[in-house]
């Protein structure tokens, strides 16, 4: 039992918080409710409403097809299982910052020393770094003057209407 | 719980058999999307085995420890993805929540998904994975009365997504 007064406002918003089922309700409101219930005729009808929403929604089952095993698998490859203090893991990591490190890691074949995760970490970079300048195309000069020649065209165009 | 935090796999196994099924769930219908609950629950059982030493039995049951862990990835993924968008308006419906398939969703999932953040949470929590009013508040971080409010509002927009009248 609860100390607070049940209004039929209150009995209505606890009906459609909570659905139709009893069983759902919160244990201090169960008595309460089941008296107004009997009692009046509109929450009667509020009830009937919300079977209706409880009956589809026990309808519906969300399964994920995912396995305990491919859960311990998941956790064998993030820690190593022989020793937690090791493996404390930062959780907050951006996923991107710890696709990197795992990259840095096999090509470090793990375990290596900081220095040359460093220069794997250098190297890497400016792998990347003249892969993308190897794809910018360079204007020909041709094609610098053709552009120049426009501009001061523009410009002299906008003189003229001054 | 202390077992887990000593390392024993065998009791850590058993928690995730026991566990995996409606925390996956939540994570389903939290985000609509296979893989993106996938990834929640791989990184919930994950914080389960690294951070078991912190769990406080005093404090909440494991289930609700899980479900909190599981609420705060969805909801961190959730603000990734719309990241530019204004933490005021995290009431308003989705409608960027992608689902693997509309056509093989169920209407009561598809429903659901277009709930704003809060509501689809509090109706998850409550109605299918059958947690008390006080951890739902807990685990959302809310009074009861906040949680009941959402859940009239939820109810109150699946009611009529799904076309239910008296």
């Amino acid at each position: 039992m609860t100390a607070e007064r049940l209004t039929q406002e209150r009995a209505k918003a606890l009906i459609m918080a909570y659905g139709a089922d009893p069983n759902r309700w919160p244990p201090e409101w169960r008595e309460p409710l089941s008296l107004a219930l009997a009692n009046d005729p509109a929450l009667r009808a509020c009830v009937a409403v919300e079977a209706k929403l409880d009956q589809l929604m026990a309808s519906e089952s969300s399964q994920l097809p995912i396995t305990v095993d491919s859960i311990l698998s998941f956790t064998d490859r993030s820690v190593a299982p022989t020793d937690k203090k090791q493996t404390k893991l930062d959780l907050s990591v951006e996923p991107s910052r710890a696709v990197l490190e795992r990259l840095i890691d096999w090509l470090c074949f793990s375990g290596a020393q900081t220095a040359r995760r460093g220069f794997a970490m250098a190297g890497l970079s400016l792998a990347v770094g003249i892969g993308l300048g190897l794809g910018v195309a360079v204007p020909s000069e041709d094609e610098w003057v053709a552009s120049e020649q426009y501009v001061f065209a523009l410009v002299e165009e906008v003189q003229a209407d001054g | 719980m202390r077992q887990v935090a000593s390392g024993d796999r065998g009791v850590y196994a058993t928690l995730v058999a026991h566990h995996l099924a409606p925390i996956s769930a939540y994570a389903q219908r939290m985000t609509g999307n296979a893989a993106n609950a996938e990834d929640i629950t791989q990184e919930v059982f994950l914080r389960l085995w690294v951070k078991a030493g912190e769990f406080d039995a005093t404090r909440a049951r494991l289930t609700t420890w899980l479900h909190q862990m599981a609420h705060n990835l969805a909801i961190d993924q959730h603000r990734k993805r719309h990241r530019e968008v204004s933490l005021d308006v995290i009431d308003v419906p989705d409608p960027t929540v992608t689902t693997d398939s509309d056509e093989q969703t169920h209407p009561v999932a598809r429903a659901l998904l277009q709930l704003p953040e809060r509501q689809r949470s509090a109706l998850a929590l409550t109605y299918y994975q059958d947690l008390s009013n006080r951890e739902v508040a807990n685990i959302m971080g809310l009074s009861t009365r906040a949680v009941e409010s959402l859940l009239v509002r939820a109810r109150s927009a699946m009611k009529i997504r799904l076309e239910i009248t008296q």
